[in-house]
């Protein structure tokens, strides 16, 4: 009865060491005991394991896995370097695709539907932040998708005459 | 009749990359990827962090790209490829833990701040490289429908890697002292044990 309620401390400790919190013993303690219980020892083995799949499973379900998963492969492909193997810890790859070229895809859908507009009602129609504003008119600008003119008091923006034939193509495609 | 993509074994995958169908490889990843990355995760000594584990799994692709591109794989029967890819896993896994640790072949190069002294055999048990029956994910997912959605929540945050001290601050948990949250995992954790090996 005794060795059950001491393992079940151990247990707690467990735990928290995998998750990587504060435990409630000195970790010399804890491996001590591990290294001499056979069912401490499986526990450890079982909790990393499952802790593992349980964050492996978050993982892959997030959004920008996709993305990530689609440079690996091309990257391996091409024989580069890892595109994240030597960012230090606290840096992380902007997803191009992501987040300038989807904000851009949103501007041109805007310009696509109200037409010619400044660039301040452009913004406040977008919702997107300034700085990736920005970012996306640079990509559309970059693709010759956009035209700019400056007037008296604003800068207008509108797409070029053959992203207007894009764009009514669509439109009848999608009334059909 | 077409045979679907998914039909066709991983050995015909790595012909048909060998005769020079490009795709192939890309299916090869994506069957793979996920499951790879598990087994990392349940090797590494470093695995608490994910970009090491991403790196890892890219180490491991990029070697069996090269293993296709020099013919360096022979079909040997069913389960052949997975034993190249799971040979391949794990020579790099240990190739990069031994490149991150002075004397990995200890508990306490494993877990750095500890002065115990484990062999990493009696530790780490050996993962099964042939294809489970029934996969951790999928066990992991028919086991975590089963708890009620507070735990299903809780679980989720901690797979997340939120710290118990963020969990507290959720609505769901902030009435919870830090010993019961503790109480609460543990519990839970217990009713995960099947899940894996």
């Amino acid at each position: 009865m005794a060795k059950k309620s001491k393992c079940e401390k151990y247990g707690m400790a467990i735990t928290d060491y995998i998750l990587g919190e504060q435990m409630d013993m000195p970790e010399s303690e804890l491996f001590s005991h591990v290294a001499n219980c056979d069912n401490c020892r499986k526990d450890l083995v079982n909790w990393r394991n499952t802790y593992a799949a349980m964050k492996n499973k978050a993982y892959l379900e997030k959004p920008e896995v996709q993305q990530k998963y689609r440079h690996m492969l091309e990257s391996i492909k091409q024989g580069k370097a890892c595109p994240e193997a030597n960012l230090p810890k606290d840096e992380k790859l902007i997803d191009i695709q992501w987040e300038i070229g989807h904000p851009a895809g949103t501007i041109w859908n805007h310009l696509a539907k109200h037409g010619k507009m400044t660039m301040e009602e452009l913004v406040g129609k977008s919702s997107l932040k300034p700085i990736i504003f920005e970012r996306a008119i640079g990509w559309l600008a970059k693709e010759n998708k956009i035209c700019m003119t400056q007037a008296k008091d604003a800068v207008y923006v509108y797409l070029t005459p053959t992203e207007q034939i894009i764009a009514r193509r669509r439109q009848t495609e999608a009334n059909r | 009749m077409f045979m679907e993509e998914d039909d066709q074994s991983d050995e015909q995958l790595a012909q048909e990359y060998l005769s020079g169908k490009e795709e192939a490889f890309d299916e090869l990843f994506s069957r793979y990827f996920g499951q790879i990355r598990y087994y990392l995760l349940t090797r590494s000594w470093y695995h608490k962090d994910d970009n090491y584990i991403d790196e890892l799994v890219y180490a491991v692709f990029r070697v069996l790209w090269e293993c296709l591109e020099a013919k360096g794989f022979k079909n040997e029967g069913p389960g052949s490829f997975r034993r190249l890819l799971c040979t391949i896993a794990r020579l790099e896994c240990y190739k990069h833990d031994t490149e991150h640790a002075k004397n990995p072949m200890t508990t306490s190069a494993m877990f750095p701040s500890s002065f115990a002294d484990i062999p990493i055999g009696t530790i780490d048990e050996p993962v099964n490289d042939e294809p489970e029956k029934e996969s951790t994910m999928d066990k992991l997912n028919k086991t975590l429908v089963k708890l009620t959605p507070d735990e299903q929540k809780l679980m989720r945050l901690v797979a997340n890697q939120v710290k118990y001290k963020d969990i507290l601050k959720e609505p769901e948990f902030c009435k919870y002292s830090l010993d019961y949250l503790k109480l609460k995992i543990y519990n839970i954790r217990n009713k995960l044990k099947k899940v894996a090996p």
